[in-house]
């Protein structure tokens, strides 16, 4: 140990440069299996106990991402006419429709009964406040309250659309430049900017931290679009309805039903889900070979520096053979010291990467909707740590056999 | 009593050109427990080669060769590695510490794994405060001079007080004075241990220091009638091992 530790310390400058070599790349391994591991997870509790999603024609997708992860525009509006239909239908034991569309600094504005959080997440309190009741009341999020730092009875105006909302100083100009794929027809929109300006909203609950897309979204009454955009009762549309069938049976029947109506899809959640997980998989895979290609020059480095060293060290080699120490102390030793150094770049890779996670966890969580936990392992670290060790011990094994036939005359020839 | 070193019929050629070229042939020789002997001749003679014998280095290529009661010329590689590290020290020339490691570091090298701690830090300090480097133990070899260097080397060869310590020009690298006070540490040491004590030099007058001198070409038939340099030069030239430029005796 003490000949391993010394000669790491003998060449600090390379040693390191190895252990960082080794530690940025443990380290970004680290934040994208945890960023896998936020992706799933969220995926899979994403949509609750709602099987079903009925919403406008247009992609599967879409209408999932936009109904349970905020993502994106909806596919369109379906006729409120429709959310009575699955109600009466007796197959579902509850149903929600949701208005989505509108935003307030980025942070989507979406419409629905209050009744849904109790389906939802059953138990669970709020953390400040109350529930809205009455249009023009909102009940935000627990990401949304702390970026936006909202407060009980602030108020707000929302914006149409989904980007942030920016200040408009040149007159006549259009709303519309600022919105982004959201695909809204059939609404007379002609000063819609003002009426979304003049649509105060006040702040009366704070959710607690869901860990879901719910914490980065802003609840309110599902009337809200209607007043908003100033649609009479026989026009009122919304966006999707979330549907939690009574049985597996009544999911079949559900969607089979609303699918074969006009501009309707009924989707299965988790299909639709699953479809866009091996959309991100296919991405996490691509992402995985530029990782291998990290991982390789890692290892190539760890490779050169221990060529190196073993090449300024045969005469030690030599030594070490002529005072009588053997074949296998001396291979042990050499592939000791690449396994070392792996470990050293390991640990702090490992290390560096939850902090990352810790640091910037929020901020990921805000911009991209993942939740990176950097408390805890994620799936396939250990996996990560043991396959890093493995090539480290792999690099180290090539240099060290090429000195093992080294013998003791090797130090009198040099 | 029979000799610590008992050498019967050895034999040694390493390849040359299309063949073989004989370096060691010694029918008969021994060494008494404690002997103290320098081993003269000109660079190439094979001094060298015979030393990396006797230490288990380089195998025997025909005959019996005892030391310390370990049948040499019959032992496999492991069991020569085993045999150097429990029975022989070595001094060079060149002291080969090895630079990363302390000079404290470079003698514990060498400890058996057997001795505790404690027991290996109390015969270190008690070796290095007799050569005078208690103060520079913990330093690397660079920072000491090249005698204290070898001063380090010395305890390393003689710390666990092994039957043989074979020193292949020990100050050849140092100058006079140095070199005297390292050769008379050498041998010292060497009478304290009870260890035989064989060093080649070319240095007639630290050879004058030695109770016993000997002639390689006396011993070794291989040089019988291959006079000077022609010899030397052919030897040198086959042997694997780095031999000095020049041939001739140093006064």
């Amino acid at each position: 140990m003490n000949y391993i530790w010394s000669n790491l310390k003998h060449r600090a400058f390379l040693t390191a440069l190895t252990v960082i070599a080794v530690m940025v790349t443990v380290a970004l391994f680290s934040l994208l299996l945890m960023s896998k591991d936020g992706v799933e997870q969220g995926a899979e509790k994403g949509y609750g106990p709602f099987e079903v999603v009925i919403g406008a024609d247009g992609s599967e997708s879409q209408l999932v991402l936009n109904s349970f992860y905020r993502v994106g525009a909806p596919t369109g509006n379906i006729p409120y006419d429709t959310l009575r239909q699955v109600e009466e239908s007796g197959e579902a034991e509850s149903a929600f429709g949701m208005t989505t569309g509108d935003s307030h600094e980025g942070y989507p504005i979406v419409g629905i009964d209050p009744a849904y959080f109790v389906t939802r997440y059953e138990d669970r309190s709020l953390a400040e406040g109350k529930l809205y009741s009455a249009q023009g009341e909102v009940t935000v999020g627990y990401t949304v309250a702390k970026a936006l730092n909202l407060q009980i009875g602030d108020t707000f105006s929302g914006a149409h659309g989904l980007v942030e909302h920016v200040e408009l100083k040149e007159e006549g100009h259009e709303e519309d430049d600022h919105e982004e794929g959201h695909e809204e027809e059939g609404h007379a929109e002609g000063h819609e900017g003002d009426a979304h300006d003049s649509f105060i909203y006040t702040v009366t609950g704070i959710l607690p931290k869901l860990g879901t897309a719910d914490d980065r979204a802003i609840f309110t009454t599902m009337d809200y679009a209607w007043a908003v955009h100033g649609l009479d009762e026989e026009h009122r549309e919304i966006t999707a309805i979330i549907v939690k069938p009574e049985t597996l049976l009544g999911a079949q029947t559900i969607k089979q039903q609303f699918d074969e109506l006009d501009n309707v899809q009924a989707v299965y959640s988790s299909k639709a889900v699953a479809d866009v997980l091996n959309m991100v998989d296919t991405g996490s895979e691509l992402l995985l070979i530029v990782m291998l290609v990290c991982a390789l020059l890692a290892a190539s480095t760890l490779l050169l520096a221990l060529l190196s060293s073993i090449q300024e060290r045969k005469r030690d080699v030599g030594l070490l053979r002529l005072i009588g120490k053997s074949r296998a102390y001396i291979l042990t030793c050499l592939i000791g010291e690449g396994v070392a150094l792996t470990a050293a770049g390991v640990v702090l890779g490992i290390a560096a990467g939850h902090i990352a996670a810790a640091l910037l966890g929020d901020l990921v969580f805000t911009e991209t909707g993942i939740q990176l936990e950097a408390l805890r392992l994620a799936t396939n670290e250990w996996q990560l740590m043991a396959g890093a060790l493995a090539i480290g011990a792999l690099a180290s094994a090539v240099p060290a056999f090429r000195v093992y036939r080294t013998d003791a005359l090797t130090l009198f020839r040099n | 009593m029979a000799g610590i070193i008992q050498a019967k019929g050895i034999r040694k050629s390493y390849k040359y050109q299309q063949g073989l070229l004989p370096i060691i042939d010694i029918d008969n020789w021994s060494a008494e427990s404690g002997d103290a002997i320098a081993l003269l001749g000109p660079s190439g003679s094979g001094k060298s080669t015979f030393l990396h014998l006797l230490g288990g280095v380089l195998p025997v290529d025909q005959g019996k060769l005892e030391v310390a009661g370990h049948d040499v010329s019959a032992m496999k590689e492991s069991e020569r590695d085993s045999y150097r590290s429990s029975a022989v020290g070595y001094v060079f020339q060149d002291f080969y510490l090895i630079p990363s490691l302390t000079v404290k570091q470079n003698v514990e090298l060498v400890m058996p794994k057997t001795m505790n701690k404690s027991e290996r830090t109390k015969l270190m300090d008690e070796w290095f405060e007799r050569v005078g480097l208690q103060d520079r133990m913990n330093q690397l070899p660079s920072r000491l001079s090249r005698g204290q260097q070898q001063r380090a080397a010395i305890i390393r060869a003689m710390i666990n007080k092994p039957p043989i310590v074979l020193a292949d020009e020990p100050t050849g690298s140092l100058d006079f004075e140095t070199g005297s006070s390292v050769m008379r540490l050498l041998l010292d040491m060497s009478r304290e241990n009870g260890s035989t004590l064989i060093t080649v030099t070319h240095d007639l007058h630290l050879a004058e220091l030695f109770p016993v001198k000997l002639q390689f070409a006396e011993i070794n038939s291989c040089l019988k009638g291959q006079q000077g340099r022609d010899a030397s030069a052919a030897l040198a030239a086959a042997s694997p091992l780095k031999a000095a430029a020049s041939g001739g005796w140093r006064s």
